[in-house]
């Protein structure tokens, strides 16, 4: 399958600071594409350059072969799912999913099937103040889904919900993106959402790209200390990253295979699932062990030993 | 707490009850009592003054204010809307923008009405500078009539207009404009069914907001108009000077309040929010 958005050294600087700087990516089609990143990391630049709220200072965006620099935002067909919706508060939930309709030449003109697929049928009369944060989200879906859009930018659409609500919600996303088969550009700050939603992520920092990658691939060869500790916590031990989950704790000190460094624990906390253990070793590094809940207590000040195996070492260069 | 709330109340209601209140009673009673033969009220008690209204004269004179403060309003909103649009969307220079708005209320209203005359009168300043250059060869009535009335309206209320509206485009959310661009809208269009419909609530009080003192507009006519153009303001001050009928000119004046008072009505029945 080919590419159906491409971004060429897409550079955005305003007096005095860039916002991105020469980013370039291919997303493919019905790919589900996560750009992460902490706040003015570029990850919202980025959409509003491809939705077009933005004309960049260098480099372009092509979408389909086609590049869109003349293009003002309602000629390009990418839809924007908003982060607070920007439903229109006096139109109905019809009116708002029908909105576009009248200028997309060959859409059909039929809202049901969106309105079926979003469960929403219950709800087209009423106007969006009457909405839970859900049916808003899934209005604002709708309403940009039904103009088969050849991208759908999602603007942080999980933050305005309610936390119970958001892993169940990005679930029903991925399956709905899988359903609709139009790539998805997911912007995200949260870690753990674009783990397991995405096809593959962008992280970026400071306005550039730190790395590209499958989830497993940023998680598992992050290349950079600012992509491991971005994707996960992680230890610095003896100049080597370990994930907590792969940092055991050992009262004797462990020969053969496994790195061993002698530490002394300093806390303990208990989350429910897992046990959270925060040792100090010898070379003054802090680590956390992640263990199971019914491995022996340790004490602080205790003397024990950090182990981990040489294969959980992220190789991190520099 | 409530002693100190009574005692911080007590000038402004005893101010309005004396200023306010206590001349209006007066004004009622007025309008159901005889004329004086030098101005004032007599008895006997009537109802004359109320049927008067109805007489076809009066009735003119009341359409007319009604057709000049609409026609006057309609204008303000033509200029009023993109001006408000484009100071709400001006960013830093908003500020700027708006003093300047309000700049106008630094002098009197009179002396400004005074610098109109000196703009469209015959020797005025359009008519030397076109003259000067050929365009016409006879000065332009463009003084006492009609014209110069409204000219003189639009003028005075335009920033009633634009404050309010200004205030409802600034709070309504950006993204909104965006969204509507996103889906296909063009600029136009999305003027059209999203700002305009969001913007409803303010743009009716900047209109409640002109309209009012326009129908009841004295200065602007009588000057800008030369005596030549009756409304209501000129009517009512007809009244109590010249004509010598008091009871009359209550009668006129309530009858005017009342009719605002209905509009204000309208307005909050619809939703519709504070005028100030």
């Amino acid at each position: 399958m080919g590419h159906v958005l491409e971004l060429r050294r897409l550079t955005k600087r305003y007096p005095g600071h860039a916002a991105l700087e020469a980013l370039t990516l291919e997303i493919e089609e019905g790919e589900f594409f996560s750009l992460l990143g902490p706040s003015g990391c570029g990850k919202t630049t980025t959409l509003r350059l491809i939705a077009g709220f933005e004309t960049p200072t260098e480099g372009e965006v092509i979408l389909r072969g086609e590049a869109l620099a003349a293009k003002a935002p309602h000629e390009r067909n990418v839809a924007t799912v908003f982060q607070n919706y920007a439903l229109f508060p006096h139109l109905t939930v019809r009116a708002n999913i029908e909105f576009g309709l009248r200028y997309r030449r060959g859409v059909e003109r039929s809202i049901e099937p969106v309105v079926e697929m979003l469960q929403l049928g219950g709800k087209l009369d009423r106007k969006p103040e009457q909405l839970s944060g859900g049916e808003k989200q899934r209005v604002a879906l709708a309403r940009a889904l039904v103009l088969r859009p050849d991208v759908l930018l999602l603007d942080e659409p999980l933050s305005a919900l309610d936390p119970n609500l958001r892993a169940q919600v990005r679930t029903e996303l991925r399956a709905l993106q899988r359903q609709v088969g139009i790539a998805f550009v997911f912007i995200t700050h949260d870690q753990e959402e674009a783990l397991s939603v995405s096809d593959r992520i962008a992280l970026l920092h400071g306005g550039r790209l730190e790395q590209l990658g499958t989830p497993r691939e940023l998680y598992l060869a992050p290349r950079t200390r600012f992509a491991a500790g971005f994707l996960g916590a992680v230890n610095w031990v003896q100049g080597v990253g370990v994930r907590p989950e792969c940092t055991r704790l050992s009262v004797d000190a462990v020969n053969g295979g496994a790195r061993c460094v002698a530490a002394t624990v300093v806390s303990s906390t208990f989350l429910g699932n897992c046990l959270h253990v925060e040792a100090v070793t010898v070379g003054g590094e802090r680590c956390v062990a992640e263990l199971a809940r019914h491995d022996t207590p340790y004490a602080e000040g205790q003397s024990v030993h950090v182990v981990w195996d040489a294969r959980d070492e992220l190789n991190v260069p520099g | 707490m409530k002693r100190l709330r009574l005692i911080f109340l007590t000038p402004a209601a005893a101010l309005l009850a004396g200023l306010f209140v206590a001349p209006l009673a007066i004004l009622a009673v007025y309008t159901v009592l005889t004329r004086g033969a030098y101005g004032g009220v007599s008895a006997p008690f009537t109802v004359e003054n109320w049927m008067r209204l109805a007489d076809p004269l009066y009735l003119a004179i009341v359409w007319r204010s009604f057709v000049v403060a609409g026609v006057s309003t309609a204008i303000c909103v033509v200029l009023g809307f993109p001006l408000a649009l484009f100071i709400a969307r001006s960013g830093a220079r908003k500020n700027l923008y708006l003093a300047l708005v309000m700049l106008p209320f630094w002098t009197s209203f009179l002396v400004r009405t005074y610098a109109w005359m000196f703009l469209l009168r015959d020797t005025g300043l359009i008519n030397t500078m076109l003259l000067a250059m050929g365009v016409i060869s006879e000065p332009l009535p463009l003084l006492y009539n009609w014209g110069a009335v409204i000219v003189g309206l639009v003028y005075g209320y335009l920033p009633f207009l634009v404050l309010p509206l200004f205030a409802t485009l600034e709070r309504m959310d950006p993204a909104l404009v965006e969204a509507s661009a996103d889906l296909g809208a063009g600029p136009w269009q999305t003027v059209w069914r999203v700002i305009l419909p969001l913007s409803a609530p303010g743009l009716r009080a900047g209109a409640i907001l002109v309209f009012i003192p326009c129908l009841g507009a004295y200065l602007t006519p009588d000057l800008l108009g030369g005596g030549k153009t009756i409304l209501i303001g000129t009517l009512i001050q007809n009244q109590f000077t010249s004509a010598r009928d008091w009871p009359f000119g209550s009668a006129v004046a309530l009858g005017l309040m009342g009719l605002v008072m209905v509009l204000l009505w309208l307005h909050a029945r619809r939703g519709g929010e504070p005028l100030v």
